[in-house]
């Protein structure tokens, strides 16, 4: 059993930290290298793939258990640069699926805020981008994966093979089994530019309409000042873009360098307190945002602003932070999603950024995928202790209230009756669970003690 | 570059292997396993390289060696650049009390490198780089691993009997003594501050082959550490804990 004292006396074990660095596990670490190793179960422990630990809260740790850590499972097995078809260990980067098919004309169909997840994690978390709206989550895009179980099964899943492990482990978080490869559907793209637009909002009201007349946008994403109260109420910007033509710029420019700038300790908490954060939020919200502007941006700037700094996480003090993502249904949106951010900032806690999204209505094949209609917002908190848990449960009762759902990768105090409610499928994927693996989040959701 | 790799399946030999892979070489693989050696070619070829030709061969068996290289010059129709990647790291509490398996590891560790640096030589008429992985554990025993660091010191010696026997020339030979580095080799080790990326030994060791060095410490930290390091005077050396 995972709290055996006795088993983990006698083997190695790594603290493994959460994006967040809030949350913490000691795992015995087992390293995967090739799609050929068995799952090796360490005797009475139970496993839990962890790919580049990207999650925030608990969902990529298993405390008291083993870390099937996939980093060398980091090869490709196929490209074809013609119909833009990748196949690829579960361990390989994004960035590095970027690395090798933009220059060919393809790009990642659906993309995360970060491009340092594995292809594992983005299939267990079945990530969003800023364009669910038109296309959906990542899970859309996979044509097929190979599942390697405890009991020494492999079993390649699709749509029509395997169909149950398939929509299981989509969003499965890991616990169905290793994935040891997985194929994806990658987009066309002409060149290395995106077009955007942006326009200041006033408020929440502005944000809907303008997301109204967007929605033809391939992406669109909206930060808002969680400081701004009464008419000024969800003020910020709100961004739409789509890939540019050819003439914009080369494919070829593009060469996707690693992150140069490091964070390279923890910054102590005086450094970073609720006031530093109000403070440049302050600034952020009055420099003199354009009513409009219109540009092109290169991927990196657009997609991932915060891999410019490698380890940025590390800049928010020692006890480090929570993010936190709901997404609040379309009819309680507008009085939902006022009611949060009249929280936060009563709360004065600090929330730098909040990002603001509508998603879309497609389907996702994941039985317990986050993403559904309505409004989605991302979060967070600096870990000041108590304040900042009652600011989170406050919130997590407007959003329990209004019939939303809480983001597993991101969470760290979803209550098991909260998580059940928006995920009725729980019960479904843990008849599937492979009963070797588990994860501090499963465990804290559905009572499950292994 | 027309790059024949042995042991090729190895954490080092990999990173190397792609990086000389995404600039487009020919590249010839030879390992053991045949479905590990078949992943490592997918991966390759995908990652842009020209030709990628494979030999399935357990090099502790020294008559392997020498179809190997026949296989490689088929492939690539002649090679200029051989990395020798292969060898395991001995347990020394059993090549301390079973000979046969202490002559094993040397065999693989020490006789089979040795053999295809030589015949690599005879074969690279026109001229390259035969790199071969030593180690800084070979630079003076110490109590951890003196199997393992014998194994790789009569390799380093064999590797400048080498270099001086062919004199300056169109063939170098590269003595790569490589330091503490993170690889599936070392999965077992508690990983200390000097630790490296295999991506960032990787990249020292294509660097070293551009450059046609004779010895390269990798990464070049290692170079005045081992200076000190042999400079002890043995009275003292004798009553450290390496």
């Amino acid at each position: 059993m995972p709290n055996d004292a006795t088993a983990l006396a006698t083997r190695p074990t790594t603290t493994v930290s959460s994006w967040g660095l809030s949350r913490s596990g000691a795992s015995v670490p087992v390293p995967v290298e090739w799609t050929s190793d068995p799952v090796r179960v360490p005797g009475g422990l139970s496993v839990l793939p962890h790919g580049l630990g990207r999650s925030y809260g608990d969902s990529c740790l298993n405390d008291g258990g083993a870390l099937l850590l996939t980093r060398r499972l980091d090869r490709f097995l196929a490209f074809d640069p013609a119909t833009g078809v990748v196949r690829a260990e579960a361990g390989v980067s994004l960035h590095h699926i970027l690395r090798l098919v933009t220059p060919h004309g393809w790009f990642l169909p659906v993309t995360p805020g970060t491009k340092y997840v594995t292809l594992g994690g983005a299939i267990a978390n079945d990530v969003h981008g800023k364009n669910h709206h038109v296309a959906g989550t990542f899970g859309r895009y996979v044509n097929a994966f190979e599942l390697v179980r405890s009991d020494g099964s492999r079993r390649t899943c699709s749509p029509t093979e395997n169909a149950d492990l398939f929509g299981a482990t989509i969003g499965g978080l890991g616990l169905t089994g290793l994935i040891t490869w997985a194929e994806l559907r990658l987009k066309k793209i002409e060149s290395s530019r995106v077009y955007v637009e942006s326009f200041r909002l006033q408020n929440l009201d502005d944000f809907f309409d303008r997301n109204a007349e967007s929605l033809d946008w391939e992406y669109t994403v909206s930060w808002m000042d969680m400081h701004a109260r009464g008419r000024s109420l969800g003020r910020g910007q709100f961004m739409r873009g789509r890939h540019a033509d050819a003439s914009a710029g080369a494919l070829s420019d593009e060469r996707w360098p690693d992150a140069k700038l490091v964070v390279p300790f923890r910054m102590p908490d005086w450094l970073v307190n609720p006031l530093t954060a109000q403070a440049f939020n302050w600034v952020y919200a009055h420099k003199q945002l354009a009513h409009f502007s219109a540009s092109h941006q290169r991927f990196g700037p657009y997609f991932y602003p915060l891999d410019f700094v490698h380890r940025w996480n590390l800049a928010f003090g020692a006890r480090g932070f929570f993010q936190y993502q709901c997404v609040l249904p379309p009819d309680r949106a507008r009085e939902a999603g006022r009611a949060v951010m009249e929280a936060v900032a009563a709360s004065r806690l600090g929330s730098i950024i909040a990002v603001v999204k509508m998603f879309g209505d497609l389907p996702s094949p994941g039985w317990l995928s986050f993403p559904r209609p309505g409004l989605t917002f991302a979060l967070d908190f600096l870990n000041t202790g108590a304040r900042t848990v009652a600011l989170i449960r406050t919130l997590d009762r407007i959003v329990e209230e209004a019939g939303g759902a809480l983001y597993p990768a991101k969470d760290a105090f979803m209550s098991a009756a909260a998580f059940q409610r928006a995920y009725p499928r729980w019960k479904e994927l843990e008849a599937v669970r492979d009963p070797a693996f588990s994860s501090d989040f499963w465990r804290r959701v559905t009572g499950s003690p292994t | 570059m027309k790059l024949v790799v042995f042991g090729a399946t190895s954490g080092l030999a990999q990173q190397v292997a792609r990086l000389a892979a995404s600039e487009g070489s020919a590249l010839h693989l030879v390992a053991r396993d045949p479905a590990k050696l078949s992943a490592v070619a997918a991966d390759l070829k995908v990652r842009g390289a020209s030709t990628v030709g494979t030999t399935v061969a357990d090099l502790s068996d020294l008559a392997t060696i020498k179809p190997a290289i026949d296989d490689a010059q088929r492939t690539l129709g002649g090679f200029d650049t051989v990395l020798v990647a292969q060898g395991v790291l001995t347990d020394e509490a059993r090549a301390s009390t079973d000979p046969g398996y202490l002559e094993q590891a040397l065999r693989l560790n020490y006789v089979g490198c040795a053999f295809i640096a030589e015949e690599s030589t005879r074969r690279m008429t026109g001229g390259g780089v035969v790199a071969v992985i030593t180690s800084v554990a070979g630079d003076r025993g110490k109590a951890s691993n003196p199997a393992y660091g014998a194994s790789k010191a009569a390799l380093a010696a064999h590797l400048s009997g080498l270099r001086q026997r062919l004199g300056p020339g169109p063939v170098t030979i590269l003595d790569l003594r490589v330091g503490q580095a993170d690889t599936p080799m070392t999965a077992q080790m508690k990983k200390g501050a000097l630790f490296a990326s295999a991506e960032v030994v990787g990249r020292g060791i294509l660097d070293a082959i551009r450059a046609r060095k004779d010895v390269a410490y990798v990464p070049g930290v290692w170079r005045p550490l081992m200076r000190v390091i042999r400079e002890i005077p043995e009275p003292i050396f004798k009553r450290l804990k390496l």
